[in-house]
């Protein structure tokens, strides 16, 4: 908790809040992003500028990106920046004074940067490739914004700075990427980014994905290729095949999602409860070496629905007490009480 | 009193007797998705009266007013049945499972 204004405020909130609105795309017309960049370009008192709007990641890597010039970022990015910095900035150092600003940013502004490079940064950087970035410059504009809301909640900003802010934001949400020059910009409509528990993730699509459809798969925030995507997926790999991915994080979610390739090892039932909870160890076996595991523990369960499902074991746990029941309770987060009172189990 | 205990897939609801004091209330609403799952199979939580969703070191808590509904959005074959969620405060558990190569519990997903 950080104190602004007299207000005691979470910064995980806002740092949850801010990168979510970072990493997603705002659906647009051409006509809107169009708008938008010259509705920007005027507020900061720039020259109304040609916009070119690309929703094909391809078309948009086919321009001549080292003839643009690497001097952008500093002559309009900071124009424009200095524009939204003059509105909601300075009305903030006036009321709260520089500290409680720079308290505010290192709190939530300089984390919602690190969370949105963590999650997406590398990945959009690889496909929109190093040199386009270094030439010219592109950047998520969220986490420039990013620290705004904190003085809206905690009534630093009048209302109608707040309304400002808003404002900036609508406008800089359809051109999140985007390459700023005194005559030209150049707006890559931003991917559609799908993420579980703060990693890229999907199990039905590129979990980055550009308009035309293409993009990169990950599974729990690893990157795939499309064809290891898919045979993961597929859930009928055999553990051979899983140890032949060189790259330990692959194999980790290949493994996780093809339970199924331990229990064909060789595995011993070493106990069965009446809630269709089956206990499997699996010792001696090759599998133990290269898992460097000399026992590996599997729960089997009957699902109601009639799903088979296997999940893995600590294998503390399960030395202490190789039951199914007391091990099913606990992956379920419940005592052995609680798991046995449960009465519905659907 | 017997706690209400209800598993619907992945996803367990205990019921405590009240919320941890730091819980950060999180929104009041009608209508939450419990669980996620990409292929639209979301665990859902449905109630006429709106009930709140609290969050605290990444897990989640309830404040169930009244008679609530928890239920499968899916259609066909492998659907959990409906449960009814009687008034009261709850954790939400997510299932876990250990990871023989990362050495980690992790969640489970549908």
């Amino acid at each position: 908790m950080i104190e602004v204004n007299g207000h005691k405020i979470d910064p995980q909130y806002y740092i949850d809040k801010w990168t979510n609105w970072a990493l997603e795309a705002t659906p647009a017309t051409d006509e809107r992003v169009i708008q938008n960049v010259k509705n920007l370009y005027k507020k900061a008192k720039l020259k109304e500028p040609e916009v070119k709007v690309f929703r094909n990641y391809e078309q948009f890597m086919q321009i001549d990106w080292a003839s643009v010039g690497d001097s952008v970022r500093a002559s309009v990015g900071d124009s424009v920046w200095a524009s939204v910095w003059a509105s909601v900035g300075a009305s903030v150092r006036d009321s709260v004074g520089d500290s409680v600003r720079d308290s505010v940013w290192a709190s939530v502004g300089a984390s919602v940067r690190d969370s949105v490079r963590d999650s997406v940064g590398d990945s959009v950087r690889d496909s929109v490739r190093d040199s386009v970035w270094a030439s010219v410059g592109a950047w998520y504009w969220a986490e420039d914004l990013a620290f705004g809301d904190v003085f809206v909640d905690t009534n630093v900003l009048s209302k109608e700075k707040a309304q400002e802010l808003e404002e900036y934001k609508k406008l800089l949400e359809t051109q999140r990427i985007a390459i700023r020059t005194q005559d030209i910009v150049y707006v890559l409509v931003a991917p559609t980014i799908r993420r579980e528990d703060g990693r890229l993730h999907s199990d039905q699509r590129p979990a980055l994905e550009w308009e035309n459809g293409t993009g990169q798969y990950y599974i729990d925030g690893v990157n795939l290729p499309k064809e290891l995507w898919e045979s993961i997926l597929s859930q009928k790999m055999t553990f051979a095949e899983i140890m032949k991915i060189d790259i330990s994080d692959q194999r980790t979610v290949a493994l996780k999602y093809n339970p199924q390739a331990i229990l064909n090892e060789g595995s011993t039932l070493v106990h069965k409860d009446n809630r269709n909870n089956e206990l499997y160890l699996i010792e001696g076996k090759q599998i133990n070496k290269d898992l460097e595991a000399p026992k590996i523990w599997f729960l089997k369960m009957l699902c109601p629905t009639g799903r088979t499902f296997i999940e893995g074991v600590p294998p503390d746990e399960a030395e202490k007490n190789p039951n199914a029941t007391y091990l099913q309770a606990l992956l379920c987060g419940l005592t052995l009480q609680e798991y046995l009172e449960m009465e519905l189990e659907s | 009193m017997k706690k209400h205990i209800v598993r619907h897939g992945e996803v367990v609801l205990k019921q405590i007797d009240s919320l941890p004091k730091e819980a950060k209330l999180q929104k009041e609403i009608n209508k939450e998705i419990i669980a996620h799952s990409e292929t639209g199979h979301h665990h859902v939580l449905e109630a006429i009266k709106p009930f709140k969703v609290y969050s605290l070191n990444g897990d989640r808590y309830l404040e169930v007013p009244q008679l609530a509904k928890l239920w499968h959005q899916k259609t066909g074959k492998d659907v959990h049945t409906p449960h009814k969620i009687v008034k009261g405060f709850y954790k939400i558990n997510i299932k876990k499972s250990y990871n023989y190569f990362s050495k980690l519990l992790e969640r489970v997903r549908d």
